[in-house]
């Protein structure tokens, strides 16, 4: 399917925010995920000053939430970025989507201010508390800029045809994230 | 490859106009639209000999659809049906420089998105445009890129919700002519924006709002 559209953004969020240092490189998401975790997938996340109480502010929860698939849809209101953190099924697609579907990942914007890489390729950085803002962890005190990514899929091209969407990783899901290295 | 870092520190640090405006920051120099159109993105040979306009019995480089958690194998059956999350507004950031998840910080209801292509796009193009008019697809990967507006746009609209306010460029204008009760009434009317105005205040505007040293600000 061709990528319709394409979009990074670079939120500044925090203080003494600082440029990714040379050779830095890091990855978002985990290509073997299927499931959705961190809460329950069929309603939005919870009121965010619940986060912490519902131990929902760990790295793997935050990662969860860092995905988002919006439905399009021009006629109404939009959805909220990475409201929801799985790939709808293209009967869901096909019913409400009629501008296509945006795939949203949301970049760890922590550093460790030492590694510009790690072994997973994802130690070395971490998602502040509220996934685009919020307080880094004590071990990731440095703040980079925030790389959002969005991009968008002309789904709404195929509701005549029966099949069923997969990314390109073999992924049926969207729980997984893209790849991406940032040097 | 990549940005520069004192570049990129640079323009975190400077870029501090409140008008969220690219051209407001000095140490940009953008390309203008036409320029970015004819760029061509070169093809990784990894990637060149893949077969993505055919059927196949795989994924693209032979890839297995993969439903099991943390496997690489394929599962037989497929999966219970996913969850359904169905649809809720967005809501406004109160700050729309600094949304949170499951908020909107896009344009209202008013945006109106570029008209996808459907037409031979390969998967990889990053700015190889198809020559049908009016149908760019710019994808901005690792950088930001500022895509100048066009003057051939007929009017501007201003749309304000709340403390956002979009600018739509109409590209033509629609005379709709309506019948009632036997009489001719004629309503002007605004048809949709083509692909090119459709875009670039979207460009623009985002180019814009996120390059900002939101680290200044005192809350």
């Amino acid at each position: 399917m061709p990528l319709t559209f394409g979009f990074s953004y670079y939120l500044l969020n925090g203080d003494n925010i600082t440029a990714f240092p040379p050779d830095f490189q890091m990855l978002a998401g985990n290509t073997k995920r299927r499931t959705y975790t961190a809460g329950d997938p069929s309603v939005s996340d919870p009121e965010k000053s619940a986060w912490s109480s519902l131990g929902q502010t760990d790295q793997d929860s935050l990662e969860q939430r860092s995905l988002g698939f919006n439905c399009l849809n021009y006629g109404r209101d939009p959805e909220g970025t990475l409201y929801r953190h799985y790939m709808p099924d293209k009967e869901y697609l096909d019913a409400n989507c009629a501008n296509g579907l945006r795939l949203e990942i949301m970049f760890p914007s922590c550093w460790d201010g030492e590694n510009v890489m790690s072994a997973n390729h994802k130690d070395h950085v971490a998602y502040p508390d509220l996934v685009m803002n919020g307080n880094c962890p004590d071990s990731h005190p440095i703040r980079l800029p925030g790389l959002l990514y969005e991009t968008i899929w002309g789904t709404q091209n195929f509701d005549d045809r029966d099949g069923m969407f997969v990314l390109a990783n073999g992924d049926p899901t969207g729980k997984c994230a893209p790849d991406e290295n940032l040097t | 490859m990549g940005w520069e870092t004192e570049f990129l520190q640079q323009a975190v640090d400077t870029c501090t106009n409140d008008s969220g405006r690219i051209e407001d920051c000095a140490i940009f120099d953008v390309v203008d639209e036409a320029t970015a159109k004819s760029c061509e993105f070169n093809v990784p040979p990894a990637l060149s000999g893949e077969k993505v306009f055919e059927a196949l019995n795989l994924l693209p480089g032979d890839v297995e659809i993969t439903y099991g958690e943390g496997s690489d194998e394929p599962v037989e059956e497929k999966p219970k049906p996913k969850p359904t999350l169905s649809y809720t507004p967005g809501s406004i950031p109160t700050d729309i420089n600094s949304p949170l998840p499951g908020q909107v910080f896009k344009e209202t209801s008013a945006y109106v998105a570029p008209v996808p292509t459907t037409t031979s796009a390969p998967v990889v193009s990053v700015a190889a445009v198809p020559a049908v008019e009016p149908q760019p697809a710019p994808t901005s990967v690792h950088a930001l890129e500022y895509v100048e507006i066009e003057p051939n746009y007929k009017s501007t609209q201003l749309v304000t919700n709340g403390n956002l306010v979009s600018k739509i460029y109409w590209a033509e204008e629609t005379v709709w002519v309506t019948e009632v009760l036997g009489s001719t009434v004629t309503v002007e009317g605004r048809a949709a924006p083509s692909a090119d105005a459709e875009i670039d205040p979207v460009v623009k505007r985002h180019a814009h709002r996120h390059l900002h040293p939101h680290g200044r600000r005192h809350l």
